[in-house]
């Protein structure tokens, strides 16, 4: 009886211990999230050392075989030198959005704050809305904005197909992407903006600071652990993103706008090659974890 | 000094404006496009004005199958923000709230989790649907849909959370209440504002998901609207009518939902700014 008390106390101290509460609400969502994203993980690595076609055909264990014919395949290189051109002309397009918009809304005080919500709508729309929208505008027959630049202000004789022509998708499809995405950085960078304190600007116009030195020495170093995060969230953004690209290209003209996703998704369901397309998207993890790490070791600087 | 003060404001409040309104065109132009008539939307020079103004895209669309597609979505995003939230709600409160190893990794992996490649297990995916009878099933898409919002929809409201003082629920222990009565009564009401904020993050990213519900649905009758979207797009035409008038209905909900939410949902996202 007095053994079973004490037995009881020490069970309850367990349950009640803030170890044992921490990890018993982190269960579902861990067996969740494995479930969804883990075990197809370790699926899709299994696979990609197949050479598995069509789904419910026969397939053997080839080892790295699969990998040798993804790494032999010209549209393999070709799709990984759209998606470095594609991420790094989305992170920089954004960063110039994201700073220039934060830079403005910080100014807008008093009356004009209510502006502030609204440059965050490119964000909250669908992905499919918004390639639509855009398709509608750039649309080279009768899209509003061949005319705008050959009409109403006739800058250019013929406004070319901006999503057709091999030499302007990647701009176009760039800078589309960069406005849907911008506003998140925005947000955290405007942020980031309020936390600098008048006194200190203040200080710096009276010390004689202009303009451009004030941003120069006192704003951009106060913005740079921001923009190190907000660089990261949106190049892995841009690395990863399938849908933007897929709604306004399909990858063309060609494979100029065909980047690693967009290679994956047409390996499997458009060659049906199961295995190829696992061996591109385990190269893709690879690639994605060796950029992080190295933006962990080299570029991010916590305060 | 005072004076340039005042016409430098008046050039910024200028720029913002003018910025604004390139940011918001498509906005604009696809609003406009879906109130004109059949015969209007596709012209050179294109209308820059619905004159005269018709509803006859909306009632076309209203007669095909997009309530079937809203509803749709409806369900999938609604059911996907209630289980995430009842997912995420007790582990942000541990990471607020209790001491445990490994706590303070959490956010990060939270967030590269957020930055998941999701294309990479498309292959995967669309094998064990196939293989469990799931394809052209609404509740695949929100068993997805969480594991991919749970995550920093926990970060977020953490984040809240850490902001509302222990000392209120110090109080009410002092009182009399026990440890979960303190939260329950204290800061679970205090932290409605979070939950809304994670809620809306969930609820958009649902709404807008494309990839898995265009691989996993093929059947009009299931699917949701991002991809219903291609209805009215075919190899021979597009009815960009119906299509504009169709994206401005899909685009509402969110809206509207952000035009209430949005500011919990933005002063949670600072705390990523702030903190650096």
């Amino acid at each position: 009886m007095n053994r079973g008390h004490v037995r009881k106390l020490r069970i309850s101290r367990i349950i009640e211990s803030d170890t044992f509460l921490g990890y018993l609400t982190l269960v579902p969502i861990i067996l969740w999230v494995m479930g969804v994203l883990g075990y197809p993980l370790y699926y899709a690595t299994s696979l990609s050392l197949r050479d598995q076609t069509l789904i419910g055909t026969a397939s053997s264990f080839v080892g790295f075989q699969t990998y040798q014919k993804v790494l032999t395949n010209e549209t393999f290189w070709i799709a990984l030198r759209n998606t470095a051109v594609w991420t790094f002309g989305n992170t920089i397009v954004q960063g110039i959005f994201a700073l220039t918009t934060a830079l403005i809304l910080n100014e807008l005080t008093g009356w004009f704050r209510w502006l502030r919500s609204l440059f965050i709508i490119p964000w909250i729309v669908p992905t499919a809305v918004a390639a639509l929208m855009w398709g509608w505008i750039v649309n080279p027959s009768y899209g509003v904005l061949p005319y705008f630049f050959t009409e109403t202000f006739p800058l250019f004789d013929r406004i070319p197909a901006l999503l057709g022509e091999p030499q302007w998708v990647m701009l176009t499809t760039i800078i589309i992407n960069a406005w849907r995405w911008f506003p998140f950085g925005s947000i955290i960078i405007l942020a980031r903006l309020q936390d600098l304190s008048e006194e200190t600007i203040e200080a710096a116009k009276l010390d004689g600071a202009g303009g451009l030195q004030l941003f120069l020495y006192i704003i951009w170093p106060h913005l740079q652990s921001v923009m190190s995060i907000f660089f990261l969230l949106g190049s892995l953004w841009a690395f990863n993103s399938f849908d933007t690209l897929w709604l306004l290209t399909g990858g063309g003209p060609g494979n100029k706008t065909t980047t690693l996703p967009i290679l994956i998704y047409r390996f499997a369901f458009n060659n049906y090659q199961m295995s190829q397309a696992a061996a591109v998207s385990i190269l893709m993890l690879l690639l994605l974890g060796f950029f992080t790490f190295l933006f962990f070791k080299f570029m991010y600087r916590p305060d | 000094m005072i004076r340039k003060k005042a016409i430098n404001k008046t050039i910024v409040i200028f720029l913002g404006i003018i910025f604004l309104a390139v940011i918001l065109f498509p906005f604009y132009w696809t609003v406009f496009s879906s109130l004109k008539g059949r015969s209007d939307i596709v012209t050179w020079p294109p209308k820059l004005f619905p004159v005269p103004v018709t509803f006859e895209n909306y009632s076309y669309i209203l007669d095909g199958p997009f309530l079937g597609f809203l509803l749709n979505s409806l369900k999938v995003s609604v059911a996907t923000v209630v289980i995430a939230l009842i997912l995420a709600t007790p582990a942000a409160f541990a990471i607020a709230r209790l001491e445990f190893p490994g706590q303070h990794l959490l956010p990060l992996i939270a967030l590269l989790l957020y930055m998941f490649p999701t294309v990479v297990i498309i292959v995967p995916i669309f094998n064990v649907a196939s293989k469990l009878g799931l394809l052209n099933s609404l509740g695949v898409l929100v068993i997805i849909y969480v594991a991919l919002t749970v995550p920093f929809c926990m970060w977020l409201l953490s984040a809240f959370l850490k902001g509302i003082p222990r000392e209120l629920e110090e109080q009410a222990m002092v009182d009399g209440a026990s440890r979960f009565g303190a939260l329950f009564r204290i800061t679970l009401p205090l932290s409605i504002p979070g939950m809304s904020a994670a809620g809306l993050f969930v609820f958009i990213t649902a709404w807008g998901e494309y990839l898995f519900s265009f691989l996993l649905i093929s059947k009009d009758g299931y699917k949701t609207l991002p991809v219903g979207l291609n209805y009215w797009m075919s190899s021979i035409q597009i009815l960009w009518g119906p299509l504009t008038a169709a994206s401005v209905i899909s685009t509402l909900p969110v809206l509207l939902l952000f035009s209430f939410l949005g500011k919990y949902f933005v002063a949670s996202l600072s705390s990523i700014g702030i903190k650096g």
